[in-house]
């Protein structure tokens, strides 16, 4: 059983409107609201995925009341979350992601 | 790769000329046992032709003496022992034999020391001149050997010596005065001859009958007893082949292209089923170059199917695929290949 939601919270589409086209972001920080069995990877990955962030680990559990903050440290002009799960039998719902991010530089230099 | 021995002819033909009347051939003994035999030779022991013995010596004075015998061989009497086993006919002999080399060893003698001079010996195989022997000396026994391809190609047919026939013919002539058993009386008189040499399996054939019928795309493992006497080897495989016949009766063949050979190890074939096949039961045919064998036919073992999902049945709340396990005969369960979730760009 797979399902997955991305909801992007208003921070973070307010960060992603006020960048400029080629700006650098510096991404600090992801909140999820997951349920399910066994540990949640994620990551975040800059285009054509040349760069990586591993970011801790989840332990997963079906009900839960928390929505856990999990620290990031990664500067990209675009990246991507991705997350999932590597061991027979774990599962994962998401219905909610939030992603911190703030801009840190103009862009690149020429 | 065994070994291969002639041992008899089906029948000795004609004598004709000088040999004629006088002359006969034992079949099947050996030179060992021989009327009156002088000496003793291991290699001779067994020959297809253990004896040829003339009772009367060329006229006196010597003129040139022609003669020849012709031997047969066909295809349903018992010739050939493979690996030392019981002879069996050219009809019996195991599907995908392939004779490599035929050596013909011979052994012309004189009658208890007495020389042979001037005699020249000519071998044909069905009227085609294959080795000649002249003994211009005084030797008491002259012996050789000749090496005849039976072999067109890698045809199964090709075993030219079966249907034809081999024909020693004698020539003797010494001229000189009669009476002379040292000279020339009683030429011929005991002779051998021993056919040795070597084959192999190059093609077995097997059935599949897999539960469902089989189709384009599937996987089909073929393996080898490696503890058998005779193992077939998949290595040096040359071709594969389906045959099957359809519902309506009518067969079919089809090659399976190296293309579709994924593995094909000592003891191992595994391929993909090609298109067009679609029998409930398929003979396999696997050509090869060697087999590692003898009398025995090497064995396709097992036949099986690798292993694949079937049909999925929906289960509510299952988290695994479940696989069938042909090892085991069961059933296991395998994760799904890392689910994971990505979301889009975040950024300008």
């Amino acid at each position: 059983m797979l399902s997955s939601q991305t909801h992007f919270g208003k921070r973070g589409l307010l960060v992603a409107r006020q960048s400029t086209d080629g700006g650098l972001l510096h991404f600090v920080a992801v909140r999820y609201r997951v349920t399910g069995v066994g540990v949640l990877r994620s990551n975040l990955r800059s285009l054509d995925e040349v760069t990586v962030d591993p970011l801790p680990n989840i332990t997963l559990s079906a009900a839960t009341n928390r929505e856990p903050t999990i620290l990031a440290n990664y500067t990209e002009q675009r990246a991507f979350l991705e997350g999932k799960t590597i061991n027979i039998d774990e599962t994962f719902a998401v219905s909610k992601i939030v992603v911190f991010a703030k801009p840190s530089a103009s862009g690149y230099p020429q | 790769m065994g070994t291969l021995r002639i041992t008899r002819v089906a029948a000795v033909g004609t004598v004709v000329g000088g040999l004629a009347g006088v002359c006969s051939a034992t079949n099947d003994t050996g030179w060992n046992t021989m009327t009156t035999p002088c000496t003793t030779d291991a290699a001779l022991e067994v020959g297809f032709i253990s004896r040829i013995f003339c009772t009367t010596r060329t006229p006196s004075p010597a003129a040139i003496t022609l003669g020849s015998i012709v031997f047969e061989f066909d295809q349903g009497t018992a010739l050939f022992s493979l690996d030392g086993d019981p002879a069996i006919s050219f009809n019996s002999l195991p599907s995908g034999f392939l004779a490599t080399d035929l050596t013909i060893n011979y052994k012309i003698g004189g009658h208890c020391g007495n020389a042979q001079v001037d005699m020249t010996a000519n071998f044909y195989v069905d009227d085609v001149l294959v080795h000649s022997v002249v003994n211009t000396g005084a030797a008491i026994d002259f012996s050789g050997n000749f090496t005849y391809d039976i072999c067109q190609g890698n045809d199964l047919t090709g075993f030219e010596i079966i249907g034809t026939r081999l024909k020693i013919e004698i020539v003797h002539a010494s001229a000189g005065a009669g009476g002379n058993n040292s000279a020339y009386g009683n030429f011929f008189s005991n002779t051998a001859f021993v056919a040795t040499g070597n084959y192999f399996i190059f093609r077995q054939s097997t059935i599949i009958t897999p539960t469902d019928p089989i189709e384009e795309g599937d996987t089909v493992d073929v393996t080898s007893d490696p503890d058998g006497i005779n193992p077939i080897d998949f290595s040096q495989l040359l071709t594969a082949t389906l045959d099957w016949t359809d519902s309506d009766g009518n067969p079919h063949s089809i090659n399976i292209p190296p293309i579709l050979w994924i593995t094909f190890t000592i003891h191992f074939f595994r391929f993909t089923v090609p298109a067009g096949v679609t029998g409930q039961i398929v003979i396999l045919t696997i050509t090869s170059t060697q087999f590692s064998g003898s009398v025995a036919l090497g064995k396709l073992m097992t036949i099986f199917f690798e292993n694949a999902t079937g049909i999925y049945t929906l289960v509510p709340g299952k988290t695994n695929d479940t696989l069938y396990d042909n090892d085991n005969g069961d059933t296991i369960d395998a994760k799904f290949p890392d689910p994971f979730w990505k979301t889009g760009f975040i950024g300008g």
